[in-house]
């Protein structure tokens, strides 16, 4: 699957769900992420699309989020930054691996 | 080693032999019987850290105790904190709420490290008394389990309180709580003398309801005694009137304290007893014995004084563990509430967020890795390793000594003059050990 053009793997993890935020732990490497609701939302449509060998993009991501809230246009421009650092945020805790 | 009668206890090997025994002999036992090695583990926990640079890295925290107010409606002889009704420092249910969201995610993340899902324990304490706001406690109480319930986190939740309950508050508590310590000081006459009431003259009554009600209803109950160096000699009057507000088959223990240096107690103490703790021991072990001879040790079991620690013990201080921590009325978090003006901070709750210190230092920490090497040509060393650090931390006086120093000493020659003659020892016993080219016999020290 790819993410933005980058073909992806999904680590192994375990998670907790919490009200509010969701808890990831990365058993290979030990590190564990915490996201809040939003960051979740886009931890789950990139799972999703992962288990369903479906490709995704930022924009894709920016549309379901849409779907769940009620987000006004001048506001589109700051999720996408929201949903790449959430994105880098993952890299960054080999929850999503590129794959060469 | 240390003389015990005719007998020699060798504390490193928790071992027990008669002195005719001949040097060869003592060197094959010393060959043979390795040391406890409880004290490697001690060493590298506790003497690898650094007390003027600690951080709060822990996310393991398995228990937070929240003070919500340092203000009570009594004006016990003894207070710890000199509680009154004017400290103006009051939790807020939205402190709570940060400070209990921060520990169930905590506990989330150790659940899923560990794989282990314990019940996370919650325990309302120190200072002023739990109930005294009625309304922020029960508020409280609610939020905590409604956040545990939302977040799939087991919890326990266990209080101290003075007892001075009405019925409905009683329901609530019998509804909500899974352990209540009350503290009730044995019989009538002494109960009013120290737990005073500026409104209520006999609040023993309103107590031993409480007593009552609770034990009916099947919470489990333990009922807290601390007791001056005057009525120590009432040990057994005390027993037959507690175990007489509950029936056999309730579950409820008895705790005794002896009244302890700090707060209002001090002054007391300075102008009238002899050395602190001295003949609390002799009464408790004839009460002990005498409860036995009455109804078995059974009941004896139910009866405690936890000042005397009955286990081989790693490090007696946890306190710079940080696994249970505690939220305090002026929202400060700290490692252990016992030290009263010199608690250790690790955190605060600012801006309804809770904020952990980067760095801090550990004055605990740092008296419990003193007395760990300083205590240990003592008798009760392998028993306290120094014990509480806070004993440490306050004035001496000619009339007072750390209770361990003391109390946990004169437990420990008991008990191992007990273990050698026979007498009633509190669970210790000594099995015999084969060791060869050895004829003397050797005894392992073991708990039951």
């Amino acid at each position: 699957m790819k993410l933005n053009d980058v073909e992806i793997s999904v680590s192994k993890y375990i998670s907790e769900e919490l009200e509010n935020d969701v808890v990831l732990y990365n058993e290979e490497r030990m590190k564990i992420v915490v996201l809040n609701h939003t960051a979740s939302l886009i931890w789950k449509t990139i799972i999703n699309n992962c288990n369903n060998q479906r490709n995704l993009s930022t924009n894709d991501i920016v549309i379901e989020l849409q779907k769940s809230y009620n987000i006004s246009e001048e506001e589109i421009k700051n999720i996408h930054s929201d949903v790449n650092e959430t994105i880098k945020l993952l890299f960054q805790a080999s929850l999503i691996k590129a794959e060469n | 080693m240390y003389k015990i009668g005719d007998y020699i206890y060798d504390s490193d090997r928790l071992i027990v032999y008669k002195d005719d025994v001949s040097k060869e002999e003592i060197e094959i036992i010393n060959d043979i019987v390795e040391k406890d090695d409880v004290d490697k583990a001690a060493r590298t926990g506790l003497m690898s850290l650094n007390a003027d640079e600690m951080s709060m890295d822990k996310i393991t925290i398995n228990e937070i105790g929240i003070c919500l107010t340092y203000n009570c409606n009594l004006r016990c002889t003894y207070c710890g904190f000199s509680s009154t009704n004017e400290n103006e420092d009051t939790l807020k249910i939205s402190d709570v709420e940060a400070c209990i969201k921060d520990i169930i995610l905590k506990y989330t993340i150790k659940k899923l490290i560990t794989g282990k899902s314990d019940p996370l324990h919650v325990y309302f304490t120190g200072g002023g008394e739990p109930t005294y706001n009625w309304k922020l406690f029960q508020e409280t109480v609610l939020l905590i389990k409604r956040q545990c319930i939302r977040n799939n986190v087991p919890v326990e939740i266990q209080m101290t309180t003075n007892g001075m309950l009405t019925d409905e508050q009683i329901d609530f508590i019998s509804h909500n709580f899974d352990g209540l310590t009350v503290s009730y000081d044995g019989i009538e006459s002494t109960h009013n003398r120290n737990r005073v009431s500026p409104t209520c003259r006999n609040t023993n009554l309103i107590v031993e309801h409480t007593i009552e009600e609770i034990a009916r209803r099947g919470v489990p109950l333990t009922i807290r005694t601390t007791i001056w160096q005057q009525d120590y000699c009432r040990m057994k009057e005390m027993y037959h009137h507690i175990f007489s507000l509950v029936s056999k088959e309730d579950d409820v223990d008895w705790s005794i304290y002896p009244t302890l240096f700090e707060g209002r107690a001090r002054e007391h103490i300075n102008g009238k007893e002899e050395m602190t703790y001295k003949g609390f021991l002799r009464n408790y072990i004839d009460l002990i014995e005498y409860v036995i001879l009455e109804e078995g040790e059974r009941r004896a079991k139910a009866i405690s004084a936890s000042i005397l620690n009955n286990n081989i013990s790693k490090i007696f201080c946890g306190a710079y563990k940080k696994e249970n921590l505690w939220l305090l009325p002026n929202k400060k978090i700290v490692t252990c509430i016992e030290p009263k003006d010199e608690m250790v901070c690790v955190g605060e709750i600012s801006n309804g967020k809770v904020k952990y210190q980067a760095k801090y230092q550990d004055k605990l920490l740092k008296i419990a890795q003193t007395k760990y090497l300083e205590c240990r040509e003592c008798i009760a060393y392998r028993f306290c390793k120094g014990g509480c650090p806070v004993w440490h931390l306050r004035d001496s006086s000619k009339h007072y000594q750390a209770p361990e120093c003391l109390l946990q000493k004169e437990y420990w020659e008991y008990i191992l003059e007990a273990v050698v003659s026979g007498k009633y020892s509190f669970g210790w016993q000594v099995e015999k050990m084969d060791i060869p080219d050895v004829q003397h016999d050797v005894y392992k020290l073991i708990h039951e």
